[in-house]
């Protein structure tokens, strides 16, 4: 098994880990306190950065420059490639016993799926009302919107968490911000910016197996590390002792909850997997004081759980 | 919203992007988008100026990737490199930024010439993307028949898009146009890609209702459509599975609505009126302006009504018909001579995989005295048609002019007419001429009497023989009587703008890169042109400098199916090798298992696993279709001559890849 280690240029890190700049300062905690990369991970990534930097000492854009290469090449991939997440490389991380009878929900943004399919999305809730009412024509046609997204998804490694433990928030009548808030999807909604439509996923642990079954992926769920698109504010690593990776509730007073999170490989998503969609119109992500509070009392919980107060390092007082 | 980007965007917009793209503006939750969705939701609408910038931004930055080729997929490797420009192409869809999708239109062919090689997949693929942004906002019918012909393509997500494109189109208001072209597509899909009925009629009814959910309207409404859809599909198809395909359909509709067929809202000019109008052309004594009158006024009624239907055989026909008799029988003015070019581009921007199209745009260009441009015609159209032997005796007789540097190539194209079709009197006159005025005259002689042994009752050849015999033959003037011709037009237009220029521009630049192939082929001569352009990604000069063997040829792209089937074949690849690319290309099907057939050693085995592409000859043709089939026959007659050398192999392998490297030029006419 290939074992794990501490990523390259620790001393960046360290450097980086002391921005004033908090969103730079979570991205190199994130990589600094991360436990399940193996070595493997970590040196391709430290090709990639000596791809970009050649033999001068790396600055953090060289480190983010080699990490967008890294997510590129290695996590958002085409299919019917594999993302390193489910190949040997990341068997450290990788999570087995995860049982068949649970349901799974994600989140999932709507935007190219409905630029494909030249829906809005009241008129996909439209198609999708006539096709639930038993008009055939719109059956098919909902048909042909999952396989219109379908072709348009690749095969990165998504982020889901469990439906039983989310059901609070599925069933609020905001539920596009509550579990926007609870699953830390801080990238869904922008102060100024444009509403975001998405979808409400939801699908079985044995339909992700049966997923994965057909492709040459060696595991089905893993672990979320840093290096599957963990390298920003609202992501959090877990110490080892942890089951599963831990979402950051993006509303500080509530960051000490702590909600399971997996990271599974591609299905074809049909229309039973989609509970309903939505919008999100308010910013979402606590920026200043307020990320600082929600990562620390994060980590606090974190540390708790696991009996690991050696694990990470706040960002008060630094 | 990240505000130290959007700050550093609003000084210098196009470093930003950059910065972006590369991963260089931070971190934050903006790794954990895409750049399309990140940017969708900090450029609202309401920030027009800065979507302008963006806009603006994003074209630049296009330009730069492309221009940088190199240098990018030594850096970031094919998957970085087409995710990135992918997703700037998406982000121009998302965000409906105009500008950028303008400049595309304009230029569609030389951007998909870039884009469409770097494919991984159907969720990456810069050309789909491409054509995707197209569908929006579209200013007329240009891509009418692009759409038309994509929707046969056998990746279910160009149909998609072919679909959205013809949903798109301008319609003043009135739907009903786009989906009755929509049904049409699908027809074109279910008689082209499928081979049984059964599969074609599922296929129709899973979309065709699917189509009927997107848009509500009474039965009676789609039946109308679907009735008329089917008459068009009649008179363009004439295939067993089309008419299975119509009957069963008709089947399918309710006994009250079948009985009430309407009256079809276009039609083409009657045949009756074409035959009339063909009748007079062929009579000498006709006004060449009142034919003109008569000929335009006709392929303008068939235009519209290829542009109501999607169906463009009888506007394709009666040009290329009535288009090649008034060239060559009545001199047209220059007005006339360029309108009939016009018509004639917009039978390319049809039907740009049609022989005859070419065949009449190459006599045009010869009549209007455009020798450079005739060639490149011509080479193109070798390269798609190679067994097309008048073109092939026409460069050759062309590039003479050039000069001794030339005639070995010459030579070698009337030597191949000779071997394929040893009573081709045109190449054999050509080559003997030739061969007398360079001071040949005992070849020239030898070459007459080796074809009159074959047709000893041409009289013409005879007495060409006898000439050369006497050395009576005149100096060999190396123009024609069409030149002429164009004299007495009243002044060519040779000096006048092409209209299709970009378009032309790719002509021009295949037609120099096919010579310089030819010439390293046969005469091992220098290709500085193919060298530059295969190492900027371009997919035929890469297959040529590939077959070549120049040690300068770079790494495939993903997508440029010739050059990778050319390592294969080089590599001697075993034969699962094949079966992956097929996978990978699954729009190359027929050329690839040709291919494979050609590399089985056992000649035999090879002839059993034998099986014809769909070759139709409408909007949706494609050369290759047709030159694997014409290969496949001579691949079967050599093999049941005795055992097929590998020259044999080679020669046909060759011709296939080049056939297939480059797809027909797209002309960008707008055809409206």
């Amino acid at each position: 098994m290939p074992s794990v280690t501490m990523p390259p240029h620790a001393e960046l890190l360290q450097r980086s880990s002391r921005s004033g700049d908090l969103v730079v300062a979570s991205a190199a905690d994130n990589c600094r306190f991360d436990e399940r990369t193996g070595v493997d991970r970590w040196q391709r990534f430290a090709e990639l950065l000596a791809s970009v930097v050649g033999a001068a000492a790396p600055t953090w854009g060289d480190w983010t420059e080699a990490y967008r290469l890294h997510l590129d090449r290695h996590c958002n991939v085409a299919r019917p490639s594999v993302a390193d997440a489910f190949l040997e490389v990341n068997r450290p991380a990788w999570l087995q016993e995860i049982g068949d009878n649970q349901s799974l929900v994600r989140v999932e943004d709507l935007s190219r799926a409905l630029d494909g399919s030249g829906l809005d999305l009241e008129g996909l809730r439209d198609l999708l009302r006539r096709a639930d009412g038993k008009d055939g024509d719109a059956q098919q046609a909902v048909g042909i919107f999952f396989n219109v997204w379908n072709e348009r998804r690749d095969a990165r490694p998504a982020f889901a968490a469990f439906w039983d433990e989310v059901q609070e928030e599925v069933a609020a009548p905001d539920w596009p911000h509550a579990l926007r808030d609870r699953l830390g999807l801080g990238h869904f909604g922008y102060a100024g910016g444009a509403g975001q439509p998405i979808a409400l996923m939801r699908y079985s642990v044995l339909e992700v197996r049966a997923a994965q079954a057909k492709t040459a992926a060696g595991a089905a769920f893993s672990m979320p590390t840093v290096l599957d698109g963990g390298l920003h504010e609202f992501f959090y690593p877990v110490p080892r002792e942890h089951q599963y990776g831990s979402t950051i509730h993006l509303a500080p007073e509530q960051a000490g909850t702590l909600t399971a999170e997996v990271l599974h490989c591609r299905i074809d998503y049909e229309r039973r997997h989609l509970e309903r969609v939505g919008e999100i119109t308010l910013p979402g992500g606590p920026t200043g004081h307020k990320l600082r509070e929600a990562r620390d009392i994060h980590l606090y919980a974190l540390q708790y759980e696991c009996d690991r107060a050696d694990f990470g390092e706040p960002l008060e007082n630094r | 919203m990240n505000q130290q980007w959007l700050a550093a965007f609003r000084e210098a917009p196009q470093a930003s992007v950059s910065n972006l793209f590369a991963g260089r503006a931070g971190a934050g939750s903006a790794t954990r988008l895409d750049v399309p969705e990140l940017l969708r939701q900090w450029f609202p609408q309401s920030m027009k100026a800065d979507r302008a910038a963006l806009d603006d931004a994003l074209r630049s930055w296009l330009l730069e990737a492309r221009k940088d080729y190199t240098a990018s997929i030594r850096r970031l490797g094919f998957a970085a490199y087409a995710k990135r420009i992918g997703d700037a192409l998406i982000t121009l869809q998302l965000l409906d930024l105009p500008r950028t999708k303008d400049a595309i239109r304009a230029d569609l062919d030389a951007w998909l010439r870039w884009l469409a090689p770097l494919r991984l997949a159907p969720e990456r693929d810069p050309a789909l993307e491409c054509l995707r942004l197209l569908t929006r906002g579209q200013p007329d019918s240009r891509h009418l028949a692009t759409w038309l012909r994509i929707a046969a393509d056998r990746r279910e997500e160009y149909l998609t898009v072919a679909l959205a494109g013809l949903e798109q189109l301008p319609n003043d208001g009135d739907a009903r146009k786009n989906q009755a072209l929509m049904v049409q597509a699908l027809l074109h899909r279910a008689t082209t890609v499928f081979h049984e009925i059964n599969g074609a009629r599922r296929f129709f009814n899973r979309r065709f209702r699917s189509l009927r959910g997107l848009f509500p309207r009474g039965p009676d409404h789609w039946t109308a459509i679907l009735d008329e859809a089917l008459v068009h599909l009649s008179e363009r198809v004439g295939s067993d599975l089309a008419n299975d395909l119509a009957e069963s359909l008709r089947e399918q509709m309710s006994p009250n609505v079948r009985g009430r067929r309407q009256q079809s809202r276009y039609s083409p000019a009657p045949e009756q009126e074409w035959r009339q109008l063909r009748n007079d052309i062929d009579k000498v004594d006709q006004e060449p302006r009142e034919l003109a009158g008569r000929l335009f006024d006709l392929l303008d009624r068939n235009q519209k009504y290829a542009l109501g239907t999607g169906h463009s055989a009888p506007f394709v026909r009666s040009l290329c018909n009535l288009g090649n008799a008034i060239l060559d029988r009545h001199p047209f003015g220059r007005g006339q001579m360029q309108e009939l070019h016009v018509m004639i581009e917009r039978a390319l921007v049809w039907e740009p995989g049609n022989a005859y199209c070419w065949s009449l745009w190459a006599q045009w260009l010869q009549v209007n005295g455009r020798p450079d441009a005739q060639e490149a015609v011509l080479r193109e159209m070798l390269r798609m048609f190679p067994r097309n032997l008048v073109a092939r005796v026409e460069l050759a007789r062309l590039i003479l002019r050039h000069g001794e540097g030339s005639w070995a190539e010459a030579e070698h194209h009337l030597d191949s007419v000779i071997e394929q079709d040893s009573e081709n009197a045109h190449a054999h006159a050509v080559l003997a001429r030739h061969q007398y005025s360079c001071g040949r005259g005992p070849e020239a002689a030898t070459t007459l009497q080796a074809y009159l042994s074959r047709k000893p009752d041409d009289q013409q050849a005879q007495d060409l023989l006898d000439s050369i015999r006497m050395e009576r033959l005149p100096a060999y003037v190396r123009g024609n009587s069409q030149d002429e011709m164009r004299d007495a037009a009243g002044g060519d237009v040779g000096d006048s703008p092409l209209l299709a220029a970009s378009t032309f521009a790719e002509v021009l630049r295949r037609g120099r890169l096919s010579g310089e192939f030819t010439r390293a082929l046969i005469a091992g001569q220098e290709t500085p042109l193919i060298e530059q352009q295969s190492q900027a990604g371009d997919a035929l000069a890469g297959f040529y400098s590939q077959w070549l063997g120049l040690r300068s040829t770079p790494e495939p792209p993903p997508h440029a199916w010739a050059w990778n089937a050319c390592v294969r074949w080089q590599q001697i690849a075993p034969l699962n090798a094949w079966d992956e690319l097929a996978q990978r290309f699954p729009e190359a099907a027929g050329e690839t298992n040709f291919l494979r057939r050609l590399a089985c050693q056992d000649a035999q085995k090879s002839q059993s696993s034998r099986r014809s592409p769909m070759v139709t000859t409408d909007v949706c043709a494609r050369p290759v279709d047709l030159f694997v089939e014409q290969a496949s026959e001579t691949w079967a007659q050599l093999v049941a001559a005795g055992s097929p050398d590998q020259s044999d192999r080679d020669g046909l392998a060759c011709a296939v890849m080049a056939c297939a490297a480059a797809e027909a030029p797209q002309f960008g006419a707008n055809v409206a």
